[in-house]
C-alpha cells in the first residue's frame, strides 16, 4: 500500500506553517505616489443599440440602403460623435488637464493630483 | 551615473539653442522640405476664400512647399479623383493611371450618352446623368459599406466581429472594390471599359460592387451576436 | 436628328405659352432655337465663306454612298456614333477647294490641290468634305480613303504575271474597286462610260471594246487575281473618258506621299522591301495625279501619319513627297490646314455642349484651347474626360 505509507509518514514535504506566521518586509509598507493607468481600460462597446436596429432594419429591406437611411444615419453620427468624444476626452487627459468638481478622473489627472499634493512622511 | 548627469546637463545647454541649430539641421524624415514649411494652396476658390477673410496676412511670410505635379488651379481637377488615379496606379506608373481613368470617364460618356439618344421623350432625357464627375461621385457613395468584420480573439477563438468603419476606411474599400471589379474581367475587354461600366451600374446601386457591399453587410448581420466583442 | 431637334422646339414653344405675360411686349416671341454653330445650309453645293466654322450634316444616305468603305477617320466616326449624327465643319481652306473646284476651266490640263497641314488638323475631313461637294455636282469621284493602308499594312502580296518584277496587292484593290463602284454607283450605271479598247485576261475571259466600265470593274471584284490589273486599266479608260468629255473626275487621295516614301511594309516572297513604285496600282494613281488630261481636278494630302514614326520630321509637302514625288505634282495649289481659329474653337465648344459631351465649367473654352492647342484631335483628345 503505497498511499497509506506515504500517509504515514512522519516527515511532510512541505512543513506546517508555525502559527503566527512571522511577517516579512518584501515591499516598502507604503503607497506608491502615482498610479497606473490599467484600470482604465474600460470595455464599454459604443452605438450597439443603434447597430442591431440598423442591421434589423437591413434584414427587413434585403440590404437594401436607401429604406433605411434614417437608421443609418443614426449609427454613424452615433459613431462619429463617439469618436470625436473619445479624441477630446483623450486630448484632456493627456494634458492632465484638472476640471474642478469632476468625479470620474483618469489616470493622468489623479497623477497629477498625486504630484500637486505629495504625502510627505 | 555621473557620465550619463555630465550628458544630460549638456544636452539641458544644448536645449536653449534648438530653434537656433534647427536653421542648419532640421530633418524631416525623407523630405527635402523642413517642418514648418506649409502646405501649398494651390486652389483658385479657397485662395481668394483666405484673401477674403484676411487670413492670408498670417501665412504671408511662411515659407512654402511647391505645388505637387498633379495639383492644378484648373477647375475640371478634382481631388477625389486624383486619389482614385493613385489607387489605379500600379509600380509608379502615373500617367498610364491617369489615362486609364480619363478613358474610363470617356466610356461613360459614351454609354450615357447612347442610352441617352436612344430615349424617346424628354422626361427620359433628362433622367440620364451625363457628367462623369456626378456618376463618378455617385457611384463611391453607393459602394460606401457602414460595417465591416475583423477578427478578435475571445477565449483562444477567433470571432468575426462587426465593427463601424470610419468614413475615410470606407471610401477607401469602396475605391479598392470597383477597381477589383474592373480588373475581374475577360482578357478582350478593355479595363478602361470595364470600369465605366462599374461605375454607371455602381451609381444605379447595381451591378458587383454594390453586391459585394451587400454580402459584406450581409455577414455582419449574420455575426450581429459577436458585436459586443469590439473593443471601444 | 432634325426631327428630335423640332420634337425640342415644340416643347419650349409649350412650356413658353402656360407662362402668362402682363404686358404683350414682355411675351417673347417663341423662335427656334438659334445656334450659331449650326449650318442652315446642309447642301455643300451651296457652301460659301459665310458658313465657315460652322457645322453641317452629312445625311445618312450620303455617308452611305460615300464613306461606307472608308474614307473618314476613326477618332471621327466613334465620335459621330456618339453624337448620333455626322457632322462636318466647314473651314476656310475647305471653301477655298470648292470655289476653285467651281470656278476652274475644265477645258484646261487638271489642276492639282495638296493639303498638308499638322497632324490632326482636319486634312481627312476636309477630303470628307470635298468629296461631298464632287459627289453632289455629279463628279467622277476616284478616291483613296488611304494610301497608308496599301503600303504600310497590305493584305495580301503577289507577284504581278503581266509585269515583271512588280507586285499585285490585289485584296486591298479588290476593296478600292468596291468602294469605287459604291462611290459612283449612281454614274457607272449610266451607258456612256465605255471602254475604249479590248481587253484579254485569260483564255476565255475577255472584255470587249465598247462595253461599260462597270464590267472592268465588276470583273476585278469577282477575279480577284485581276484586281490590280483592272485598277491600272480603270484609271487609264477614266482619263480617256475625261478628256472626251463624257464625264468630269475628281481624284481625291488621302496620303499620297505613302507612294513615294520608300520604307514600306510590303514585301516579297524573299522578305525584300518593295518600293512603292514596284506596287502596280501605284501605276494607276500616278497616272491619274498627272496633268496631261483635262476634265479633271485631283485633290491629295500629303500626312505625316502615312510615313514611318523616325521620319516623321515636318509635315512640309516637300519633305514628305520628296524630290521624285514634289516633282510629279509640280505645279499645285497649296492648301495649308490650320488649327482651329478663335470663331472654329468656340464653335466646336458650342457644338459639344450642345451635344452634351461636355460639362460646361467657368474658364473652360480658355483653359481647353490652351491644352489642346487648338489642334483639333488634341482637342477631342482633351475634351473627352470632361
Amino acid at each position: 500500500m503505497r498511499y497509506t505509507a506515504a500517509l504515514f509518514k512522519s516527515k511532510v514535504a512541505r512543513p506546517i506553517p508555525q502559527e503566527p506566521v512571522p511577517f516579512q518586509e518584501i515591499l516598502p509598507l507604503k503607497l506608491k505616489p502615482a498610479v497606473s493607468g490599467k484600470g482604465d481600460r474600460t470595455s464599454e462597446v459604443c452605438c450597439l443599440q443603434e447597430m442591431s436596429v440598423m442591421l434589423a432594419c437591413f434584414k427587413k429591406n434585403e440590404f437594401s440602403q436607401q429604406l433605411c437611411s434614417k437608421e443609418i444615419d443614426s449609427f454613424q453620427k452615433c459613431y462619429t460623435g463617439h469618436l470625436a468624444t473619445k479624441k477630446v476626452k483623450k486630448d484632456k487627459e493627456a494634458k492632465g488637464v484638472l476640471t474642478p468638481g469632476e468625479k470620474q478622473l483618469s489616470s493622468k489627472q489623479v497623477n497629477t493630483l498625486l504630484k500637486k499634493f505629495p504625502n510627505f512622511k | 551615473m555621473a557620465t550619463i548627469k555630465t550628458l544630460f546637463n549638456k544636452c539641458q545647454i544644448l536645449k536653449s539653442k534648438t530653434p537656433l541649430l534647427s536653421t542648419f539641421i532640421q530633418q524631416n524624415g525623407m523630405s527635402q522640405y523642413p517642418t514648418y514649411y506649409i502646405n501649398p494652396i494651390y486652389k483658385k476658390d479657397a485662395l481668394e476664400a483666405l484673401i477674403k477673410s484676411g487670413e492670408d496676412q498670417n501665412l504671408k511670410h511662411i515659407p512654402t512647399r511647391a505645388a505637387l505635379n498633379n495639383q492644378t488651379c484648373s477647375t475640371a481637377h478634382d481631388d477625389l479623383v486624383n486619389l482614385f488615379v493613385n489607387y489605379v496606379m500600379k509600380d509608379g506608373l502615373k500617367p498610364l493611371a491617369r489615362d486609364l481613368v480619363a478613358q474610363s470617364f470617356e466610356s461613360v460618356k459614351r454609354l450615357q450618352l447612347e442610352k441617352y439618344h436612344k430615349c424617346q421623350s424628354e422626361e427620359e432625357k433628362a433622367k440620364i446623368e451625363l457628367n462623369p464627375k456626378t456618376i463618378f461621385y455617385t457611384a463611391i457613395n453607393n459602394c460606401k459599406p457602414i460595417l465591416h468584420l475583423t477578427p478578435i480573439k475571445r477565449g483562444g477563438v477567433r470571432y468575426q466581429v462587426p465593427v463601424p468603419l470610419t468614413d475615410k476606411k470606407s471610401e477607401f474599400l469602396s475605391m479598392k472594390w470597383l477597381i477589383a471589379a474592373a480588373k475581374e474581367k475577360d482578357s478582350t475587354v478593355r479595363f478602361h471599359l470595364q470600369l465605366a461600366r462599374e461605375l454607371i451600374d455602381a451609381a444605379n446601386n447595381t451591378g458587383r460592387v454594390i453586391k459585394r457591399k451587400q454580402d459584406l453587410h450581409r455577414q455582419c448581420e449574420a455575426n450581429r451576436a459577436y458585436a459586443h466583442y469590439r473593443w471601444s | 436628328m432634325l426631327k428630335t431637334a423640332l420634337v425640342f422646339v415644340s416643347k419650349r414653344k409649350l412650356s413658353f405659352s402656360k407662362v402668362k405675360y402682363l404686358s404683350p411686349t414682355a411675351n417673347p416671341q417663341p423662335q427656334e432655337k438659334i445656334q450659331s454653330f449650326r449650318s442652315v445650309e446642309h447642301d455643300p453645293l451651296k457652301h460659301t465663306y459665310n458658313h465657315v466654322g460652322q457645322f453641317y450634316n452629312i445625311s445618312k444616305e450620303d455617308r452611305n454612298h460615300l464613306f461606307n468603305y472608308g474614307g473618314l477617320p476613326k477618332t471621327y466616326l466613334t465620335q459621330a456614333k456618339t453624337f448620333n449624327e455626322t457632322c462636318v465643319m466647314i473651314r476656310q481652306p475647305t471653301i477655298d477647294v470648292i470655289e476653285c473646284l467651281k470656278n476652274i476651266d475644265y477645258a484646261k490640263p487638271a489642276v492639282r490641290f495638296v493639303i498638308y497641314g499638322k497632324k490632326g488638323s482636319g486634312k481627312s475631313l476636309s477630303m470628307a468634305h470635298i468629296l461631298h461637294y464632287a459627289n453632289r455636282s455629279n463628279f467622277l469621284v476616284v478616291h483613296v480613303p488611304w494610301v497608308g493602308n496599301w503600303m504600310r499594312r497590305c493584305q495580301e502580296v503577289s507577284n504581278s504575271d503581266t509585269k515583271e518584277g512588280f507586285i499585285n496587292l490585289n485584296v486591298d484593290a479588290a476593296a478600292w474597286l468596291l468602294h469605287f463602284k459604291t462611290q459612283n454607283s449612281h454614274l457607272l450605271e449610266k451607258e456612256d462610260l465605255k471602254i475604249a479598247q479590248d481587253y484579254v485576261w485569260s483564255k476565255r475571259e475577255k472584255t470587249e471594246k465598247g462595253s461599260p466600265l462597270l464590267d472592268i470593274v465588276n470583273h476585278g471584284i469577282n477575279r480577284i487575281k485581276f484586281a490590280s490589273d483592272c485598277v491600272v486599266i480603270i484609271a487609264d479608260e477614266i482619263k480617256k473618258l475625261s478628256n472626251s468629255g463624257v464625264c468630269k473626275t475628281l481624284v481625291a487621295i488621302d496620303g499620297f506621299n505613302a507612294f513615294f516614301y520608300p520604307n514600306t511594309r510590303v514585301f516579297t516572297e524573299k522578305k525584300e522591301k518593295v518600293h512603292p513604285h514596284k506596287v502596280v496600282i501605284t501605276e494607276a494613281f500616278l497616272n491619274l495625279t498627272k496633268n496631261d488630261w483635262k476634265n479633271s481636278a485631283v485633290i491629295v494630302t500629303v500626312d505625316e501619319i502615312a510615313v514611318a514614326e523616325e521620319d516623321q520630321i515636318s509635315h512640309m509637302p516637300r519633305y514628305l513627297l520628296g524630290k521624285e514625288g514634289f516633282e510629279h505634282l509640280d505645279p499645285f495649289v497649296p492648301i495649308p490646314m490650320e488649327n482651329y481659329n478663335q470663331k472654329e474653337f468656340k464653335s466646336v465648344m458650342d457644338y459639344y455642349r450642345d451635344r452634351r459631351w461636355i460639362t460646361p465649367y467657368p474658364g473652360q473654352d480658355e483653359e481647353v484651347s490652351a491644352l489642346s492647342a487648338n489642334n483639333p484631335y488634341n482637342l477631342i483628345k482633351v475634351c473627352a474626360p470632361l
